[in-house]
């Protein structure tokens, strides 16, 4: 049984010009001690698509319809207390801006350490504290530093201290939403390699979201690639890297440089992503898209398996 | 970003958006419907006079009447210790509360944000010396500098009554004016501008005002509230302008004729339409409140 | 006066003092940049790449005189912009412009596309109100906003991120200006949409002869974009050079770990590694005690293959190892052996 089976999932969110379609019929599963990217532009709902597996989706997001298979319960159906159980101890999160999460007037290890407490509340003080040492080891911070206040820390260090956070209950599942922006480059290459070790000598199972397939890319051994809503590719990465399918992949890829051999021209995707309110009937990809085909416009695409792992959400690709 | 998307664009655009949400709070919309309430009377105390010249809220007496009467055909909420219509008079009120608020108000706004502006953007030594007058100012009690005043130069006209209520209370708005413009001054756009080769003077009245302007419109409401207290208190107090008939006024006629337990129909429409006004205005800001600030606002749900 | 610079840096040196407050006694001292020396030629894309607190945007603000330097001398097309004052100074701000890091900062949101566009026309006294709605339009459409009508009663907040750089962008090019910085454009945008916005620079360069300072954190994206590169680190330039040998034949040790730091994905596995960063810190450099007279070079605390008797006791000068490719670096790494692997052309760079 996999850890997670997303099936037929769509969330929408109450606006005052109607209904945003955020995310639509999305399906994909995920083992236990997989890796997964989801990646797509601002507004392809992957951030929207993190929430809900949270149960933090905002009070006007609802989830539509399909169902969130955790360890083989729906979580759609939730209520508050049984999130409140999975959050953190089951599921934990590492946000976006997550840097700015810590409360500035509180010490760090005293944050971690709450955060074991709140979801732990049997646990005794004197092992909550072991446990923050233990996390700090297992991240690379220097444990004389669980003392210190949030601006005491450099950026990359704050940055582990939310991976810590996140965790610390031991988690069977974590949804890293872009975790790295406003890092450096070199920090955020020490951070992603951590990322890997951690997943690799705990069992982790990760969902990274991001925009950038590049750092992705590091981290996961599956790509989900997300456009308007909806999941329209999805494989192992080498497949879907050295045989893209769908055109907005191929679009995707088509906007990062090398660093050898000529310099080329990016071809960068022209246009805009459509309104999710009322989104197009057909592919939604389609007015941007350079093989579209005579029924694109006006029939919704439907799956085509490339590969045995690797699937596109295409018509006109075959 | 989600669900802040404007969709009309400018300020027309931006007032009629505003309008949209202000319309869905309940404070706002009693808030608003009073104050044309109020409004309308202003307006109408121009027809009494109109009507019949004994109904004049200063000079007019009833040829037949000469003392407090309570209210009848004649005069629907009665007549007061000298037989002047008390419904006139209380339009005519609700004239100078309008005249006295609004005017009192905008003048100490418009000081207020442009001191504030210039404090703020300026810096070092103007900002210095401009809140150092501020806060003198802005410990002087106004009430008691406006008796001092009047006790030294007897009466005053309602007019300097406004200046002097402007002059006292714009240091309240230029403080919030000036952090506002502080925080500003950092932003991009404004050194963009900077690079771009604007003067000092565009960047403040072409760029930042614009982004303040609804703080100050906001405090305007809530300046309209006090200036009408403080006008209302002055003439209670015996000392507003002889020649305006108030709110104020009319509570100090009823107390200083001895009315006070006497006559309810002439105490009581004048102290509720000054609370009434008052608290007309404070729900409007808070209306407003919502309109400028995003995150008070409710959004729809989903359904 | 003309020469093959447009801009020229002598050593500049920009210190920020924070003045003492009730948490320290004595007011501290930040060196953003310590005796930078470079030159701009015209036409050229110049990259400025490093990383936070490197001194490359205080390059940038200082180049458009958002701020002035401490010591030392910027020049303009051979004029020594530091003491510009009134009238010539206005005439500086029509040559130089700036484009912003954060699209969802630099338009004022009670502005119009049309009017923030037209500003810097209007405040030059370029044009007439007959002719300026043409020139803005012709400058929207130039950055890829079409219809260019469309646009122009828009306001920010109704444009994605993407769409607000093309207006700054339009709105630093209207004035036809010499010499443009663009202070990390793409950093708050998607990588999908930087790459548009890089050719749109590209475009503006090819059709205005415009010389761009171009202001990043990344190489991958240095290199695409610029003709010579200089690589930053800590107020100092480090390595200096066109950008193609830089990429190729990196020889201080911080650009080859920038270059080991890059994410990637494709056929990356015959990529060279360079490896030149520590793991950790090194300890044994007492900075700050006694006030600093000790000067070192600032990357000795990471680098690998960096020797405490000379790196920890001096500061390397930036010298030529060759002519256009200096570097500041006591121990620079042999120009390599390695021959450019078959995969190496289809490992694609994070920009």
């Amino acid at each position: 049984m996999a850890l997670l089976e997303i099936e037929g999932l769509s969330i929408g969110y109450g606006t005052r010009n109607g209904l945003l379609r955020a995310v639509e019929d999305v399906s994909f599963t995920l083992e236990a001690g997989g890796s997964l990217g989801l990646v797509g532009e601002s507004g392809c709902g992957k951030t929207t698509l993190g929430m809900a597996l949270m149960g933090l989706l905002p009070p006007n997001g609802k989830i539509m319809a399909g169902k969130i298979l955790f360890e083989g319960q729906d979580l759609k159906e939730s209520t508050e207390e049984q999130w409140r159980k999975i959050r953190w101890r089951k599921i934990s999160m590492i946000f976006q801006a997550a840097m700015n999460a810590l409360n500035p007037v509180h010490r760090v290890g005293d944050q971690i350490a709450e955060a074991i407490s709140t979801h732990r509340p049997e646990m005794p003080e004197r092992e909550i504290m072991e446990r923050v040492a233990e996390l700090y080891r297992l991240v690379g911070i220097p444990v004389e530093r669980i003392k210190d206040y949030p601006h005491q820390y450099s950026g990359g260090m704050r940055q582990r201290a939310i991976i810590a956070m996140a965790l610390a209950c031991n988690p069977r599942l974590i949804i890293a939403d872009e975790p790295t922006t406003a890092l450096d480059v070199i920090v955020q290459d020490q951070i992603l390699k951590e990322i890997k070790k951690l997943q690799e000598k705990l069992g982790l199972s990760i969902i990274f979201i991001s925009h950038d397939i590049s750092i992705v890319a590091e981290v996961c051994e599956d790509i989900g690639v997300m456009y308007a809503g909806q999941l329209v590719e999805w494989g192992p990465k080498e497949a879907v890297f050295e045989n893209p399918v769908h055109p907005y992949t191929k679009a995707l890829l088509a906007s990062y440089p090398t660093l050898m051999g000529e310099r080329e021209r990016l071809r960068p995707i022209p246009g805009e992503p459509p309104n999710l309110v009322s989104p197009p009937p057909g592919c939604r990809f389609c007015d941007r898209c350079p093989s579209a085909g005579k029924s694109c416009k006006s029939q919704a695409p439907v799956w085509a398996q490339v590969g045995p792992r690797h699937k596109a959400l295409c018509n006109a690709c075959s | 970003m989600a669900g802040s998307v404007q969709k009309r664009a400018g300020f027309k655009g931006a007032f009629l958006e505003g309008w949209e949400i202000f319309k869905e709070s309940l404070l706002g919309r009693i808030g608003l419907t009073l104050i044309l309430i109020f409004a309308l009377m202003a307006v109408a105390s121009f027809i009494p006079p109109m009507i019949d010249p004994m109904y004049h809220p200063m000079h007019g007496v009833d040829p037949e009447i000469s003392f407090s009467t309570g209210p009848s055909l004649r005069h629907w909420l009665g007549t007061d210790f000298m037989g002047r219509d008390i419904l006139s008079q209380l339009l005519a009120g609700a004239r100078v509360a309008f005249m006295v608020g609004v005017s009192a108000a905008f003048m100490s706004i418009f000081l207020g944000t442009s001191i504030g502006m210039i404090a703020g953007y300026m810096g070092k030594a103007v900002d210095t010396m401009l809140m150092r007058l501020a806060d003198m100012i802005m410990v002087m009690p106004t009430l008691l500098v406006v008796l001092i005043l009047s006790s030294l130069f007897g009466q005053l006209n309602i007019w300097t009554i406004v200046l002097i209520i402007a002059l006292f209370r714009w240091p309240g708005v230029s403080r919030v004016i000036r952090s506002q413009t502080l925080s500003l001054k950092t932003r991009p756009f404004i050194e963009a501008a900077r690079v771009a080769g604007a003067s000092h003077f565009r960047i403040i009245f072409r760029h930042i005002m614009p982004n303040v302007l609804p703080l100050s419109f906001l405090y305007m409401t809530f300046r309209v509230t006090s200036a009408i207290i403080i006008e209302a208190a002055l003439a209670f107090l015996g000392f507003g302008d002889p020649g305006t008939v108030s709110w104020g006024m009319m509570l100090q006629w009823v107390w200083k004729t001895g009315h006070m337990f006497k006559a309810p129909y002439w105490l009581l429409p004048p102290g509720i339409c000054i609370s009434l006004i008052t608290l007309s205005f404070y729900m409007l800001g808070r209306a407003m409140d919502e309109v400028l600030d995003p995150r008070l606002r409710k959004e729809a749900d989903a359904s | 006066m003309t020469g093959e610079h447009i801009v020229e840096f002598e050593g500049v040196t920009k210190i920020y003092k924070s003045k003492a407050s009730l948490f320290s006694r004595s007011s501290e001292e930040v060196v953003a940049l310590r005796d930078l020396t470079l030159n701009i030629r015209k036409g050229e894309i110049f990259g400025l790449v490093g990383e936070s607190g490197s001194g490359k945007t205080t390059a940038g603000r200082l180049l458009v005189k958002l701020e002035e330097p401490t010591e030392g001398v910027i020049k303009l097309d051979g004029t020594d912009i530091t003491k510009l004052k009134g009238g010539r100074l206005k005439e500086f701000r029509r040559n130089v412009q700036m484009i912003f890091q954060d699209p969802y900062q630099s338009l004022n949101p009670q502005v119009s596309i049309f009017e923030a566009v037209c500003e810097p026309l209007v405040i030059h006294g370029i044009g007439n109100s007959g002719n300026r709605k043409e020139m803005v339009e012709e400058m929207l459409a130039l950055v890829g906003l079409s219809p260019p009508e469309d646009f122009l009663a828009r306001y920010p907040h109704q444009l994605s991120g993407g769409q607000r750089q093309r207006v700054a962008i339009a709105r630093a090019m209207i004035l036809k200006p010499t010499m443009v910085v663009a202070d990390e454009p793409t950093s708050m945008l998607d990588a999908s949409i930087s790459a548009q916005i890089f050719n749109i620079l590209l475009d503006m360069r090819e059709r205005f002869q415009v010389s761009i300072l171009f202001i990043t954190h990344s190489l991958a994206a240095a290199r695409y974009l610029c003709d010579r590169l200089g690589v930053i680190y800590k107020g100092s330039l480090m390595e200096l050079g066109p950008s193609g040998v830089i990429i190729a034949e990196p020889r201080h040790p911080y650009t080859q770990a920038l270059i080991d730091a890059l994410p990637k994905f494709g056929q990356c596995g015959s990529v060279f590694h360079y490896g030149t960063l520590l793991a950790e810190e090194r300890r044994g450099i007492e900075d700050g005690e006694g006030k600093g007279t000790k000067e070192f070079c600032p990357f000795f605390p990471r680098c690998r293959p960096a020797r405490a008797e000379k790196c920890a006791n001096a500061m390397p000068r930036l010298e030529n190892l060759s002519p256009g490719h200096a570097i500041r670096c006591f121990f620079p790494a042999r120009p390599s052996l390695q021959v450019e692997t078959a995969g190496s052309s289809k490992c694609y760079y994070g920009i």
